[in-house]
């Protein structure tokens, strides 16, 4: 497992690049979460094995993740159309904000300088946005789940 | 649930903290503890991936990004600062509305500060709709006095004293504006700093009492009677006239050289500056205080004299004299011996006469306070000569002298008489060869 960001932020962009050079041989009656967590295990490991002073050795934790992703790929896949849907419902302002927090090479602290915000508020608005998508995400599973 | 919710804020925190190993450590201490916990971080993971993905895919540059939140942020400021205007207007507009309302409501509500008080003794005649003989002054008044006069106690502790034709504004109770007419000014301790403005000069008191002459033109003559004043052209520098002397003020020029100040010039108003309201011709007000009151000092056959010995001092000790009611008293109807109480402030006069001449001395004295009492017998006066006579006046000290003052010595044609509100007193001295007859008068404060 990773817990740096950044390495997520690559492991994440390399995960991307494989399903899209391998979507052909993807079987499109197998979950498409559980064969992008399949490529995305080999990679941490690869990454593992590369750079194991910078992950967390613990093949025990790494497993029951993996079962966890096995168990709810059918949610975890849903969960992502629910974001969608979420963020279409999402006030523009959040929105921008939002791409400037996921923008490459943006410091917050030059943006909130810039717009003459403090950083401390756009942290609070961040946190704020990202738990209102997520609950936004999580009532509209609850409600797909029940029909 | 604590256990997601302690995930769910180290979720949160920005990137650089959740990075850390303490955070790191936190997070995989929490998810290897607990399973709800784990699956919380799984599906947080997928969603914050899922997220980045989808925010990613929508390109848009950074300055753009950046100044259209800059701009929502002016329209967030814009929008603010509108509700705000609103409310304030919505707020001022009720309270407008309600002061208009208390105001047609009630009419008569001033709202003007108060500056003090004048009083007129005798009948008056306004300019304007003003009638009464007494009445609070307000910052900014106007007082036009075409006959009569009256006297003006400001609440500062300055005592303006005018007589008719006068035009003057209290603009408030520290300066006043005299545009025509004689004013005499009577500045106490605590009121010093006074202004006096006319259109030619600003005079500033320095602890005085003063008289101001000023035409229809606006040219001013400054009579400096005691202490010393200021006095200021345009464009000219401030000259000190100290006490005795005049200067005279015309507009656009210089202060004029001194000259003699004239105390008679504002006989009345000092009169009035005293306490005395208004006496008959029969009486001489002395401006300032005789240097005697013994034997062949002041000698008329046809004039008693009235001089003010203390202003509205504290007795420090009580007095037995006689009570002033109001009636006639005479020989064989002596006013009743009382003691005025100590630390009884009042003001103390002296009616002198010394009738060479075969007729009865008469008049009449209309003070502004009310008297209190009299020392008519010898014993009386030269008991209070200390506590209550002028510090500058030479009493009688001799036995022979101090024998003989007093008054009602003649069973019919001596007498004094009080008004009923006990302001005025009427007296009739019958001529008395080698003697002198004297009354000290106690007046209250006003």
């Amino acid at each position: 497992m990773v817990f740096n960001i950044a390495d997520v932020e690559d492991l994440l962009q390399e995960v991307g690049v494989t399903a899209w050079e391998k979507y052909d041989e993807y079987d499109s009656e197998r979950d498409f979460v559980s064969w992008t967590c399949g490529i995305a295990r080999n990679k941490v490991l690869s990454f593992n094995r590369l750079a194991s002073h910078r992950l967390v050795q613990s093949a025990e934790l790494l497993e029951r993740m993996e079962q966890e992703v096995g168990a709810n790929s059918r949610t975890l896949e849903r969960q992502h159309e629910a974001l969608r849907e979420c963020l279409a419902r999402l006030k523009e302002p959040d929105r921008r904000l939002l791409q400037i927090r996921y923008s490459e090479g943006v410091i917050l602290k030059q943006v909130a300088a810039e717009t003459g915000q403090s950083l401390q508020a756009l942290y609070k608005s961040l946190q704020r946005i990202h738990i209102r998508l997520f609950e936004c995400a999580t009532r509209r599973l609850a409600a797909w789940e029940e029909r | 649930m604590s256990s997601i919710r302690n995930l769910r804020s180290l979720l949160l925190l920005p990137r650089r903290e959740r990075e850390s190993p303490e955070v790191v450590a936190a997070i995989r201490g929490l998810i290897e503890a607990d399973r709800k916990a784990l699956q919380y971080y799984v599906r947080w993971m997928f969603f914050e991936t899922s997220l980045q993905w989808q925010i990613s895919s929508e390109s848009t540059e950074r300055m753009e990004v950046v100044s259209l939140i800059r701009h929502e942020n002016w329209r967030h400021r814009v929008i603010s600062l509108l509700t705000l205007a609103i409310g304030f207007l919505i707020v001022s507009t009720g309270v407008h509305f309600w002061t208009r309302m208390i105001s047609t409501s009630v009419p008569e509500l001033e709202i003007a500060r108060m500056a003090g008080f004048y009083e007129s003794p005798t009948k008056t005649h306004w300019a304007g709709e003003r009638t009464k003989q007494c009445s609070v002054v307000r910052h900014g008044e106007r007082l036009q006095l075409l006959a009569g006069r009256f006297l003006m106690h400001l609440d500062s502790g300055a005592t303006v004293a005018c007589t008719a034709p006068v035009d003057l504004e209290v603009i408030n109770d520290r300066e006043l504006f005299v545009h025509s007419g004689d004013a005499c000014v009577y500045v106490s301790e605590r009121a010093r700093g006074f202004r006096v403005n006319t259109e030619a000069v600003k005079v500033v008191d320095l602890g005085t009492l003063f008289g101001l002459h000023v035409d229809e033109l606006g040219q001013t003559e400054i009579h400096v009677l005691e202490g010393k004043v200021t006095g200021e052209t345009s464009n000219h520098p401030a000259l000190e006239i100290n006490a005795g002397l005049s200067r005279s003020a015309r507009m656009g020029e210089s202060l004029s050289d001194p000259v003699p100040a004239s105390a008679e010039k504002f006989a009345s108003q000092l009169r009035s500056l005293a306490g005395v309201a208004d006496t008959t011709d029969s009486i001489e007000f002395l401006q300032t205080s005789p240097e005697s009151v013994c034997k062949d000092a002041l000698v008329s056959s046809n004039t008693s004299f009235l001089f003010q010995e203390r202003s509205k001092f504290e007795l420090k000790e009580g007095l037995e004299i006689a009570a002033a009611k109001p009636g006639r008293f005479h020989l064989r109807r002596l006013p009743e011996r009382f003691t005025l109480p100590v630390e009884t402030v009042v003001s103390t006069y002296l009616l002198h006469a010394s009738n060479s001449g075969t007729t009865p001395l008469t008049g009449e004295i209309h003070f502004h306070g009310r008297i209190l009492g009299f020392a008519l017998s010898a014993d009386q006066l030269n008991a209070t000569d200390a506590q209550c006579g002028h510090p500058n006046v030479r009493y009688p000290t001799s036995n022979d002298e101090m024998a003989i003052r007093g008054t009602i010595y003649h069973e019919e044609r001596d007498w004094i008489e009080i008004s009923n509100d006990r302001s005025k007193l009427k007296f009739q001295i019958a001529d008395s060869p080698g003697t002198f007859d004297q009354i000290r008068i106690f007046v209250s404060e006003n």
